[in-house]
């Protein structure tokens, strides 16, 4: 599965990187570039089945705690 | 530099419609207050009128400019970056919560063998397709696609006529008001005052035309469809309303007339197909828009394949289950929307107000 994730990946990342490089929009491609490696090691991480803690919980918590539904 | 995208009046009309009636026509709103659900309907759209008052005074001072233009403008840099973030959360989070909606109905009604992340990816690649294609192609979809739709409600509004049972509605107040309230509250929270991702939005709209004439007629006509769809689901399903996590398409999966007119609920996912691609493309281009704005860029298309992507995956690892959606989505979605729906809002327009006041001259320059 893992080895779909990364074929994929780099098919995105080269698409969206020459037509950025050749613009020279470098602070286009660096903020692409953290948002592309963020979601990789989330796909990854998606694809070894590990666990990934969800934003939801946290708010749910702070909110119950708030106003006691 | 590109030409600034322009949409029209009736175009954005249509696109707040179908925004408003995105996730909602199938999620049902009011649901907990049993038979008094479509009172806590209207009770939702009386309390989103002063809301969308303050958006469209927002934009009305601001012609032209999207809300992290106003944002910069108002409260710096700064402030006004904290102020960004928060609402690219916001939007992402949404956008999230609706690509969820979406995964977990399809999941649940029609393909549950398939993994979750195909539905949901088989989405955001036309969301994406669309945000690339800018703000223009999205509206231009919506109009297109809002008499079809109108079209279809109406005709199905007309065959479940035959299963209605019009005792169903009473005892109405049988529980008092308080759970009207609450439901009120949780309806404005969940699709009327979700209107304020338009802030982002309606900065395209053609000069000239008035935020207040889109919000209002969008918002009320959005909010008489839902009290509608709401009725026929009580009329249909009776005070077991809250009892199916999609009400509406199990009101309509009853409709059998004759041999040759049954299985009509496949309309009902055509209708929220069409809602939440709207809903989804919206949300993703402010999430865009906000970290293009954010970080300075060139032009926040570069980045919509990806934002995309991370928007599915935190639809995925959101919650664990369908029970834990629903109990999200009715319970705590109000509480954690309100600071973005009214207190942000309420503080931009008081600045907004405090400034323009101040320095008329110096200000109205900015803003053009």
């Amino acid at each position: 599965m893992f080895v779909v994730v990364i074929i994929v990946y780099i098919a995105l990342l080269t698409l969206e990187f020459i037509s950025l490089y050749q613009k020279k929009y470098w602070k286009d491609l660096w903020v692409n570039l953290t948002l592309g490696s963020i979601s990789f090691i989330i796909a990854l991480m998606i694809s070894f089945h590990l666990y990934i803690p969800s934003p939801a919980d946290p708010i749910k918590k702070i909110v119950l705690s708030l106003f006691k539904i | 530099m590109m030409p600034k995208e322009e949409i029209t009046q009736k175009e954005a009309i249509c696109l707040l419609i179908n925004f408003i009636m995105g996730s909602t026509l199938i999620v049902g709103i009011g649901t907990n207050a049993k038979n008094d659900a479509w009172l806590a309907s209207l009770f939702g759209i009386l309390m989103a009128i002063p809301a969308i008052i303050i958006y469209s005074r927002i934009l009305q001072l601001f012609p032209g400019a999207n809300l992290y233009d106003i944002v910069n403008l108002l409260f710096g840099k700064y402030l006004g970056s904290v102020v960004t973030i928060l609402y690219i959360w916001y939007s992402f989070h949404l956008g999230a919560l609706v690509v969820r909606d979406f995964g977990e109905f399809l999941n649940t009604i029609t393909m549950p063998e398939t993994p979750m992340l195909v539905p949901m990816f088989s989405l955001i690649i036309i969301c994406i397709f669309a945000v690339r294609l800018g703000i223009e192609v999205i509206s231009r979809t919506s109009a297109y696609f809002f008499p079809i739709m109108l079209f279809i409600i109406i005709i199905v509004q007309l065959l479940s006529i035959s299963k209605m049972d019009f005792e169903y509605i009473f005892p109405i107040l049988y529980y008092g008001l308080s759970p009207i309230i609450k439901e009120g509250f949780s309806a404005f929270a969940f699709p009327f005052a979700e209107t304020v991702i338009f802030l982002g939005v309606l900065g395209s709209l053609q000069p000239k035309k008035s935020p207040y004439k889109v919000y209002f007629t969008g918002v009320l006509v959005a909010g008489i469809i839902l009290t509608f769809i709401v009725l026929r689901n009580i009329f249909v399903l009776g005070n077991q309303l809250s009892n199916f996590y999609f009400p509406s398409h199990v009101a309509i999966s009853r409709i059998h007339i004759g041999d040759f007119l049954q299985r009509m609920e496949v309309t009902v996912a055509f209708i929220f197909v069409v809602g939440v691609f709207i809903k989804v493309s919206l949300c993703l281009l402010l999430t865009c828009k906000g970290i293009a704005k954010l970080f300075h860029l060139n032009d926040y298309r570069s980045i919509t394949i990806q934002t995309g992507i991370l928007m599915v995956y935190l639809a995925y690892i959101l919650y664990d289950n369908i029970v834990d959606m629903h109990f999200w989505t009715f319970y705590v979605y109000k509480y954690y929307a309100f600071p973005f729906q009214v207190i942000l809002p309420l503080i931009i327009f008081i600045t907004a107000e405090f400034k323009k006041r101040k320095t008329p001259k110096e200000y109205n320059k900015s803003s053009v």
